[in-house]
């Protein structure tokens, strides 16, 4: 990938992982305060940005997983690099 | 039933190799206190779980500590890729490079094995909640050993998320251990 594709690659899987991380927080918090009404809130918004993060990812880059992944093209970007544990 | 989200939970992108690190990291992915003993210990505890709250914590933590064990087997993979055979010599890693090479598998810091009998899972729910907690302070621990271990930011960084981790799980636990003891003291009508 080239340079500029590269660093927008991983500036907005940041945001992804940044949003997902306080998705997995408040959803652990979710578990002992159900009926915590600003983390439902919150959890509410961030789902939402979350979805339109992934959305726009996955549109330029591939796949972020498989089961939400429209395959109506003709090729299966999912084995493209580069994986998780690569050096980015 | 799991997923695969094609990401790690917080990056890891370590440039400069080093063998005495991965070897000290090795600890966290198959010693006794590591991320593997932590996933199975919760996804194993969880079908022992009385309360809604509580199942749902083991399965969600159980869930996020296999995100662990991908961040440190990833760590250790870029610690190592790039290493020599004198470099492997030097660390004292040639009895490791001898039976896996430069792949990851779960050992601790010494080479032994993971093996399941580092924890427990039991039918009582409370007993099992006090491990977790036990397990939560034991890694914190043993992440602050590894930061002062550590010099290479690349390397820190993300220690310090999963130190970071431990310390919110301990406290979750704590809420879990409150809501189940809550439960089991309720009057029981036969």
């Amino acid at each position: 990938m080239m340079k500029k594709a590269c660093d927008h690659r991983q500036s907005l899987l940041m945001d992804i992982q940044k949003v997902d991380f306080m998705l997995v927080d408040l959803n652990e918090f979710l578990d002992t305060h159900p009926t915590c009404q600003e983390a439902l809130d919150e959890y509410s918004n961030l789902v939402r940005v979350s979805q339109k993060l992934r959305c726009s990812f996955e549109k330029q880059y591939g796949p972020l997983m498989t089961l939400t992944w429209d395959s109506s093209q003709n090729d299966w970007p999912w084995i493209q690099n580069p994986w998780p544990w690569d050096v980015q | 039933m799991w997923y695969y989200d094609k990401k790690l939970q917080y990056p890891v992108n370590i440039k400069k190799g080093d063998l005495n690190m991965a070897k000290c990291i090795a600890a966290q992915l198959g010693g006794p206190d590591g991320e593997l003993s932590a996933s199975l210990r919760y996804l194993s505890q969880r079908y022992a779980m009385p309360t809604g709250k509580s199942k749902g914590l083991l399965t969600d933590i159980g869930t996020e500590e296999l995100a662990h064990v991908e961040m440190i087997s990833t760590m250790m993979y870029q610690l190592m890729k790039d290493a020599t055979i004198d470099e492997i010599i030097a660390a004292g890693l040639a009895p490791y490079y001898t039976q896996h090479g430069k792949a990851v598998y779960p050992a601790d810091a010494s080479g032994v094995p993971f093996t399941t009998a580092y924890f427990q899972s039991q039918g009582d729910p409370i007993t099992n909640i006090y491990e977790d907690m036990a397990a939560e302070q034991k890694a914190r621990s043993t992440y602050e050993r590894l930061i002062n271990l550590a010099n290479d930011p690349d390397v820190i960084d993300p220690l310090r998320f999963l130190r970071q981790r431990e310390v919110i799980h301990f406290q979750r636990f704590g809420e879990a251990l409150q809501d189940v003891s809550f439960h089991q003291m309720r009057p029981k009508y036969h």
